[in-house]
C-alpha cells in the first residue's frame, strides 16, 4: 500500500537482528578467546518512478531523479579478530598466542578445528586436551611424573622430571588464515576453515608474522562492554524510530479513510 | 471550489512521497556510507491572477497575485553530506574524509562507486565488498592484498620495504548527487554526474580502521516525519470541509425548496 510501511519494516528487522549480534557478544563476554562478531547493512535496491505518469511543468535537471528507496538489508556479520586481554593465571597449561595465530584441534570424527582459546587440560593418557577433550595437534604427551611443564614463546614443550632432567616433548605450531573473517564458528569457541577463509598456512610462533605463546596466561574475549551497550542503545531507539514510521504510515491510511464518512 | 480538493489532494500525495523517503533513511540508519534521500517539490500550475476590467475581462496590467494550484515531488536527490568517522580498528575498514568514491567491479564488468569501506579479503587475498565484489586500484585492476601492505593517506599502498605498489582507485565527480543510487552502499555514473576525475592532493584522506556512517541525522528525519503526518491531516480536513461547501451549495443552495 504504502511503500514506507516496508521499508520501515526491514529497518526493524535490522535493527532486531543487530541486537541479537550484540546479545551474543554480551553473552560472551567472559569467554576465553572469543571474538566479536559486527553486524553490517547497507541499502536495498531503489524505485525509479522515471516520469511516467508524474506532470512536470518545466524540464527538470534530473530526469530520472525521481526515486524511493526499498529499506535496508543485512549484508555481513564479520568477526573482529583484534586481540583480547592478556590475563595472567600462572596456570603451566593455559596458553594464549600474543598476535596471529589459532591453535588447532582435533574433533571427535577427526577433522580439525581452530581456537583462540588456550585453556587446555592433560586428559587420563597425558595429552594436551581442551575443556571438550580434544585433543591438541601436533599432539604433545605429558610424562605422568613431570614436576613441571614449560612452553615456550615459539611454542617448545618441555617437562622437568623428579630427577631433574629437563625432556623435550614437542612443538605446538600455530596456524593463520588469509582471510580470517571467513572462518566458520561451530561454537565451544571453534573454528573451521572455509573457502572464503582459504586454506590453513601453518608456522612457528613467534616467527613469520605468528604471535608468539604466552605461557600462564590466557587470552580473555576481545568484546568491550562499554561499546556494546553503546551499540544495544543505539539498535533500540533505531528500532523505535523506524516503529515510529510504521505508525506514521498508519496515521495516514486511517486519514484517508477519514476522507469518506 | 472542486479546485481545492485536487489542490490538497496533491499535497496529500506529497507527504506520502516524503514518507517513503523518511522511511528509507531510518532504516538505513546504521548502514555504512548511506547518504540520505532529500525529496525536493516544486508549484505546479503557477498561474497570474488578474483584476477584471469593466467589460469583465482580466485585464493585463491589474495583475493581484499569483495562483499555485499544486505542487509535485520534483526530484528526490541525496546529500552528500559527510557521515561521521567512526573507528573500528579493523584492518580491512577504510574511509574518505573529503570528497571521492571507491571504484569497485559490478557483476557485469561495470565499474560502480561506493563510500562503504567495510571492505572484506577473500580466500586468495583480493580486497572484496560485501556484496563480492573487487576493489579496483588507480589503473583499474582489482587490489591483490598482501599482508605486509600498508596504506598512507593519500591512499598510496606501500610494501613492507616502503616501497609505493598502487593507489587505491579513488575517484571524484562534477556533481557527485548527480550519481544514480544503485542500492547496496553502490552508486553509478550518469550523463549529470560527469565522468570520474582523480582527486586532487589535500582534498581527501585516506582512514584506514575507520568507516564513514549513515548521514542520517534521526532528529531531522523525526521532526520532517511529524510535519509530514500533519500537513497530511490537515490537507485531508481541507477536503473534508471543500466536501462540505459543496454539499451546501448542491443540496441547500441550489435546492429549490421555498
Amino acid at each position: 500500500m504504502m511503500p514506507s510501511l516496508y521499508s520501515a519494516a526491514t529497518g526493524m528487522e535490522a535493527q532486531q537482528f543487530k541486537l541479537d549480534i550484540i546479545s551474543n557478544n554480551l553473552a560472551n563476554v567472559d569467554t576465553n578467546g572469543y571474538k566479536r562478531v559486527r553486524a553490517e547493512f547497507n541499502d536495498l535496491i531503489y524505485q525509479y518512478l522515471k516520469s511516467a505518469g508524474i506532470p512536470v511543468a518545466q524540464s527538470s535537471l534530473y530526469p530520472t531523479g525521481l526515486y524511493y528507496g526499498l529499506g535496508v538489508r543485512k549484508s555481513a556479520t564479520s568477526r573482529i579478530f583484534t586481540l583480547g586481554n592478556l590475563i595472567e593465571t600462572g596456570n603451566a597449561l593455559d596458553l594464549a598466542i600474543g598476535g596471529d595465530g589459532f591453535f588447532q584441534i582435533q574433533l571427535q570424527d577427526g577433522s580439525i578445528a581452530y581456537t583462540r582459546d588456550g585453556a587446555f587440560k592433560i586428559d587420563s593418557s597425558g595429552q594436551i586436551v581442551t575443556s571438550n577433550g580434544n585433543i591438541l595437534v601436533p599432539n604433545i604427551v605429558i610424562p605422568s611424573n613431570a614436576v613441571s611443564i614449560n612452553v615456550s614463546q615459539d611454542g617448545i614443550v618441555s617437562a622437568e622430571l623428579p630427577d631433574g632432567t629437563i625432556q623435550n616433548l614437542g612443538n605446538i605450531t600455530l596456524v593463520k588464515f588469509v582471510n580470517p573473517a571467513g572462518l566458520k564458528s561451530i561454537g565451544n569457541n571453534l573454528f573451521l576453515a572455509t573457502a572464503a577463509s582459504g586454506d590453513p598456512i601453518e608456522g612457528t610462533p613467534n616467527q613469520d608474522g605468528f604471535g608468539p605463546i604466552h605461557q600462564g596466561y590466557l587470552e580473555k574475549s576481545n568484546v568491550d562492554v562499554v561499546k556494546e551497550m553503546v551499540n544495544m542503545i543505539t539498535a533500540q531507539r533505531a528500532y523505535e524510530f523506524n516503529a515510529r514510521a510504521i505508525q506514521t504510515a498508519d496515521d495516514m491510511l486511517r486519514t484517508v479513510a477519514g476522507l469518506r464518512r | 471550489m472542486v479546485r481545492g480538493i485536487y489542490t490538497a489532494a496533491m499535497g496529500m500525495l506529497i507527504d506520502q512521497e516524503k514518507l517513503n523517503s523518511i522511511s528509507n533513511n531510518l532504516a538505513n540508519v546504521e548502514s555504512v556510507g548511506y547518504k540520505k534521500d532529500v525529496p525536493v517539490f516544486k508549484t505546479y500550475l503557477m498561474k497570474g491572477v488578474y483584476a477584471m476590467n469593466k467589460k469583465g475581462m482580466a485585464h493585463p496590467l491589474w495583475k493581484v497575485g499569483k495562483l499555485e494550484h499544486a505542487i509535485i515531488v520534483d526530484r528526490v536527490y541525496f546529500s552528500m553530506k559527510q557521515g561521521d568517522m567512526v573507528e573500528t580498528d579493523e584492518k580491512f575498514d577504510f574511509a574518505i574524509d573529503g570528497e571521492g568514491f571507491f571504484t569497485v567491479m559490478g557483476k557485469d564488468g561495470e565499474i560502480l562507486y561506493t563510500r562503504a569501506g567495510n571492505f572484506k579479503l577473500d580466500n586468495d587475498g583480493y580486497l572484496r565488498t560485501n556484496e563480492g565484489l573487487k576493489v579496483l586500484d588507480d589503473e583499474g585492476n582489482p587490489i591483490l592484498w598482501r599482508e605486509d601492505y600498508t596504506v598512507d593517506e593519500e591512499g598510496w599502498v606501500h610494501d613492507g620495504e616502503g616501497k609505493r605498489i598502487f593507489r587505491f582507485g579513488i575517484v571524484g565527480f562534477d556533481d557527485p548527487k548527480g550519481l544514480e543510487k544503485v542500492g547496496y552502499s553502490l552508486f553509478r555514473e550518469t550523463e549529470r554526474s560527469g565522468k570520474p576525475e582523480k582527486i586532487s592532493k589535500g582534498r581527501m584522506k585516506i582512514l584506514r580502521g575507520y568507516l564513514e556512517s549513515s548521514n542520517v541525522q534521526v532528529f531531522k528525519e523525526m521532526i520532517s516525519m511529524i510535519n509530514a503526518l500533519r500537513h497530511f491531516e490537515i490537507s485531508q480536513r481541507v477536503i473534508v470541509t471543500e466536501d462540505q461547501l459543496l454539499d451546501r451549495a448542491v443540496n441547500s443552495v441550489g435546492g429549490m425548496r421555498g
